[in-house]
């Protein structure tokens, strides 16, 4: 258990420490958009918009809905998937700045963001897929790579590998 | 083999309580030209369902060419609800912010009075 704990959380060790700092740019800019502006909207969070009225880590009314029109298994358990995605964004990308479980919530994202850019937006301009697409590639990076040295993740795995 | 069933199901059921709860709401509008306006056609557009921000919802005069009215009902979540008043299809307050709709607090049916093109 400790072990498949640890696969996950120990982020890949860059040679240099400028490298991680570099990464960690576009992991934490992710986060603080997912979070703060697109997931926040969404999903029930203390700084979600006064307005959309969302009570705490409730999905917004309209979301089941545009889930089900996608169709298929989307039809299917469209309140679940909802949930899954807009927690993915509201949560998932505060987990991204603080780079706790980034592996994990980056998977999550990426799940989220495919059926962003390919369902949601297919067939769509590629102007409307680009930002679930730019989101996609970051969360594939942050998933191989982990939080790298500026993140929880890598304390954390540190502290647990010394025990 | 049944938990995973049943672990799934309450999952299912479970985030399905946590999606937010809609109630209907009626708004009436009245909007009044700033001028008499010859053979005006007025409209009112906004974010979500019944109102789409590419067509009109049209409004009927109360005094001709002058000022005019309308109402629909919101099935929403929301607080608020984002509007724009069109004069024959043409959308008011061109660059400017949406003319924000709060929602009564007591009773559904609210009342938004407006100039047009005057925020």
């Amino acid at each position: 258990m400790r072990n498949i704990f640890l696969s996950i959380t120990r982020p890949l060790s860059l040679p240099h420490w400028w490298q991680d700092v570099l990464l960690a740019v576009p992991r934490i800019y992710m986060g603080v958009l997912m979070s703060f502006y697109f997931g926040s909207s969404k999903f029930g969070l203390p700084w979600s918009p006064a307005e959309k009225n969302l009570g705490f880590f409730e999905v917004a009314f309209w979301f089941p809905g545009d889930v089900a029109e996608y169709g298929g298994v989307f039809a299917l358990a469209p309140a679940f998937l909802a949930w899954m995605a807009a927690f993915s964004e509201a949560v998932g990308g505060l987990f991204l700045i603080i780079g706790f479980q980034t592996r994990l919530f980056s998977f999550l994202i990426a799940c989220t963001m495919v059926v962003a850019a390919f369902v949601q937006h297919g067939g769509h301009e590629l102007w409307q897929q680009l930002p679930a697409t730019g989101f996609l590639w970051v969360s594939l990076f942050t998933m191989v790579l982990g939080s790298g040295r500026i993140g929880l993740d890598f304390i954390i795995s540190k502290k647990i590998s010394h025990v | 083999m049944y938990k995973i069933f049943f672990l799934a199901v309450s999952i299912a059921l479970g985030t399905t309580a946590c999606v937010q709860k809609t109630q209907k709401r009626v708004v009436v509008v009245t909007v009044s030209l700033q001028q008499v306006e010859k053979a005006a056609k007025v409209g009112i557009r906004g974010g979500g369902n019944p109102l789409t921000w590419e067509n009109d919802w049209e409004l009927t005069p109360t005094i001709t060419d002058s000022v005019f009215t309308g109402s629909f009902v919101a099935n929403t979540a929301y607080n608020s609800y984002e509007v724009k008043f069109t004069l024959n299809g043409e959308m008011e307050l061109n660059n400017k912010p949406n003319r924000v709709i709060t929602f009564a607090t007591k009773g559904d049916t609210t009342f938004y009075n407006a100039i047009f093109n005057k925020p």
